[in-house]
């Protein structure tokens, strides 16, 4: 187990690497102008030129690459250019907001959307089927941002029963886990959750249809298993597929929403990206995305380890 | 005379202990005044604010002050300058470059420092002096493209500067409403850090900062002791909430998590209306236009189809189609303006004359002008710039004006103007759509200085007309108000006979608030005050 976990460490390696390459090399191919939030249009020739010069874009690509590459080693992603904040802090900070909205959001959308397809996978193509599976598909088909607004019409608008927007009463930074600031998670989260719930459901239903449908579980049944074992038996089998699903889908949710984080005003990542993008704040820009790319790299591979102890022909394989 | 009791002492106390807490109980009973922006973030609050006009009108005049305000106390007329830090100013009859500039006394900032001819200084080394520590490359930019005329300045007296112009510029008074002033001593409290000074800023202005979230909120306290007593703002707290989607803005102020929000979205307007909200319009400066690139080869080097696609667009329809929150444009200004004149080019809509005069250039149904414009997706000031430009290209198609779009952001068409429609990579762009201020004679008015294409500005088109150069010297050499008005009106004058731009609408900037909120005026400006606003 071991040996394998020092593998799987060291493929990570050229990863972050290939990561830290196209992130930068994307935010920099994009047009436009890293300066245009920190100067007016109407700027000189030679104020834009200082500034150039005072971020360091008047030096070669591959020698910024470089220099951002040295740096975020040591942990420093910059600063960003729109706020002047260091962007390993804004990162931070955007990302721990966002951290509560994806795990609220899994639990509520690995749930609901495993016992649907459970529901749906163990009966299968009868009615109940039909209604888990089709409520399944609506989650997946269904723009969430187009949700959030529907659901910031009913409750907010017309309902006045929760926050529009927003992340507590005094912004994040007094965040409390009581009803006066949980009440603006609310929403976002069960937007958020639409999607992983259907993609959860889905899976799951066709894995249990599957196993159901294997010799052994005959054989445990006519052992004269309850029905009770032999659902603990196709779990169990379910579980390693499930819960690679399941671990794709936090990397997604963890990456934030810029859609739902900008309907809701959640101060999260997507939030924070979609800022850096339409501000052309390259530093941030790449210092979130690398952080994200990193964070994505690091659950997978903790998704793998986790699928080797759980069933060790995966580590032969 | 009867005995003082101890229980009567104790009741005296009492008494006078809760009258003393009186107005601070009040001031914390007192709702506040919650705004959202449509920014993304806070502006950065260090007297040198960036994202736009947006930021200024927040992030500038509502906690820093400068030289010179702009009057917004009045909702009919246009706002002009008044004394701000500076009681008053005289050019130097001696020297038409020199101006001196006498500061009010008794000034302080909100951290209790004085504000001196010492603090001015201060305050432009920090954007002139490259060598001075308070020196801040990334805080400049925004500043001192605004401050392009300052040559050098010099201290003469406590409270007395003199600011020397690179040449004789009788509008330079007009820059120094963009100067905000800092306060030395919070900065130097700050470690000498700008970053740090903007967490806890200092100013001189009608706001204290007491808080800020960075991408969710300001917190900002009525500053009891401003110069100005007019001024003081009537609510005690006012929060800043940056909302950049319109949608999730009007959902907060119909959900009464906010009480008023910035940049109404057109559709909007009538279910605010129909719930009990007030949606308050006034004509600001502000034009929504192309640029057009007057070249050789670009049909709009051709007079005669400048003004016929000027006369080709139905304003009423694009003002219906905006919910009525634009007025229709016969310039760069509305003719209420002192900047107006008297245009001998009627710019209204007229498809026969109009087609008229591409016939006149050589079109016909048989010979089409094409034209491809470069329009942004959205921005500041842009409006709701792709179902516009839309009607635009129904209304053009009549005159045998076919137009093709090239869709960018915001940001790319911003880099695209400073480049100039020279560059290889905008060969066949015959416009570009942004919108233009016309708050002050340089910002939108000096974009047809045929010496300030790229490098030197960013007169994109091109434009090149001895006449509109020739207006463009005459506002710089009036130093009066009156001789500045009628100057700026003979440049308005030929811009548009020239029909310099494609001329669309104004925006009529609508905000839509609570009706708790009472006492708000909009003033005709990019910048707004909120000092009159109160909660009921």
């Amino acid at each position: 187990m071991f040996q394998y976990l020092i593998k799987r460490l060291i493929y990570a390696v050229p990863i972050a690497l290939g990561v830290s390459l196209v992130c930068f090399l994307m935010v920099h191919i994009a047009p436009g102008d890293p300066l245009v939030s920190v100067l007016p249009p109407d700027a000189s020739l030679d104020l834009q030129n200082q500034l150039r010069e005072a971020y360091g874009f008047d030096k070669p690509l591959p020698m910024q690459f470089l220099l951002w590459v040295w740096r975020a080693l040591g942990g420093d992603l910059g600063y960003s250019i729109a706020t002047g904040r260091p962007v390993a802090a804004e990162v931070w900070r955007a990302f721990g907001n966002t951290f509560m909205l994806a795990v609220l959001a899994a639990m509520f959308g690995f749930v609901v959307g495993g016992i649907f397809g459970f529901v749906a996978g163990y009966w299968r193509d009868t009615w109940i089927d039909r209604v888990a599976s089709g409520l399944s598909v609506v989650g997946v088909s269904v723009p969430h941002y187009w949700m959030g607004m529907v659901l910031v019409i009913v409750f907010s608008v017309q309902l006045n029963w929760l926050p529009a927007t927003g992340a507590g009463p005094g912004g994040s930074a007094d965040w409390v886990w009581d009803w006066e600031h949980v009440k603006y998670l609310i929403m976002p989260a069960l937007t958020m959750s639409v999607i992983p719930l259907g993609i959860v459901a889905r899976s799951v239903r066709a894995l249990v249809a599957d196993i159901l449908s294997q010799e052994f579980v005959d054989a445990l049944r006519a052992k004269g298993l309850t029905d009770a074992g032999v659902l603990l038996h196709v779990v169990k089998n379910a579980a390693p597929t499930a819960l690679a699903v399941m671990g794709l889908q936090l990397g997604y949710l963890l990456g934030g929403s810029i859609l739902i984080e900008t309907v809701f005003a959640w101060p999260g990542t997507g939030f924070l990206l979609g800022n850096a993008i339409f501000q052309r704040d390259l530093p941030l820009l790449q210092g979130t995305i690398l952080v994200l790319a990193m964070f994505f790299v690091s659950l997978n591979l903790l998704v793998d380890i986790v699928q080797t102890w759980l069933d060790p022909r995966i580590k032969r394989a | 005379m009867r005995p003082i009791s101890r229980r009567r002492v104790l009741a005296g106390t009492a008494a006078l202990g809760a009258s003393s807490l009186a107005p601070v109980a009040l001031a914390q009973t007192q709702p506040p005044l919650r705004i959202a922006m449509s920014l993304s973030d806070v502006p950065r609050l260090w007297a040198g604010p960036d994202a736009g006009f947006e930021g200024l009108r927040f992030g500038g005049y509502m906690a820093f002050d400068a030289l010179t305000l702009w009057d917004m106390s009045a909702r009919d007329k246009a706002s002009g300058l008044v004394p701000g830090l500076a009681e008053s100013w005289r050019v130097d009859p001696a020297d038409n470059k020199r101006w001196i500039f006498t500061l009010r006394q008794g000034v302080k900032f909100h951290d209790g420092s004085d504000f001196d001819a010492d603090a001015m200084i201060w305050n432009l080394d920090s954007i002139f002096k490259t060598d001075a520590p308070q020196f801040h490359a990334p805080r400049v930019g925004m500043i001192r493209s605004r401050l392009a005329s300052i040559a050098s300045y010099e201290k003469i007296d406590a409270r007395t500067i003199a600011i020397v112009t690179n040449e004789p510029n009788g509008m330079f008074i007009y820059e120094t409403s963009f100067l905000m002033i800092a306060s030395p001593a919070r900065w130097r409290d700050a470690g000498g850090d700008w970053q740090r000074f903007a967490e806890r800023p200092s100013g001189t202005g009608p706001y204290r900062v007491v808080n800020v979230v960075p991408r969710e909120r300001a917190e900002l306290e009525a500053n009891a002791a401003y110069w100005d007593r007019a001024r003081v703002p009537k609510t005690q707290r006012t929060v800043l909430v940056p909302i950049a989607d319109s949608n999730a803005r009007v959902a907060a102020l119909r959900s009464g998590q906010v009480d008023m929000i910035e940049t109404v979205p057109p559709d909007a307007i009538p279910s605010l209306r129909q719930a009990g909200m007030r949606v308050d319009t006034n004509v600001y400066p502000h034009v929504w236009a192309w640029r057009l690139n007057v070249q050789p080869g670009s049909p709009f080097a051709d007079l005669r189809v400048r003004k016929a696609a000027n006369l080709a667009i139905d304003r009423d329809s694009m003002v219906q189609l905006l919910g009525g929150s634009a007025q229709a444009a016969q310039g760069k200004v509305v003719p209420s303006s002192p900047w107006f004149g008297k245009p001998s080019f009627q710019i209204k809509y007229d498809v026969a004359e109009a087609r008229k005069l591409m016939t006149e250039a050589g079109y016909g149904p048989n010979r089409r002008c094409a034209t491809k414009i470069v329009i942004a997706s959205g921005g500041g000031g842009q409006m709701v710039p792709l179902p516009m430009n839309e009607l635009l290209q129904e209304n053009l198609r009549q005159i045998w004006m076919d137009v093709t779009y090239e869709i960018v952001d915001f940001g790319t068409i911003i880099a695209m103007m400073r480049e100039g429609s020279r560059n290889p990579r905008q060969q066949g762009f015959h416009g570009i759509n942004i919108a233009i201020p016309t708050i002050e004679p340089t910002v939108g008015w000096v974009i047809y200085d045929s010496a300030l294409v790229n490098p030197r500005g960013v007169n994109w088109g091109y434009y090149n007309s001895p006449a509109v150069d020739t207006a463009l010297r005459g506002i710089r050499t009036a130093f009066d108000t009156a001789a500045q008005n009628a100057a700026m009106a003979k440049l308005h004058e030929v811009l548009v006979d020239e029909a310099a731009a494609l001329f669309v609408v104004h925006d009529l900037n609508p905000r839509a608030y609570s009706a708790r909120v009472e006492g708000y005026v909009q003033a005709q400006n990019w910048f707004q005050d909120y000092t009159t606003a109160r909660m009921r």
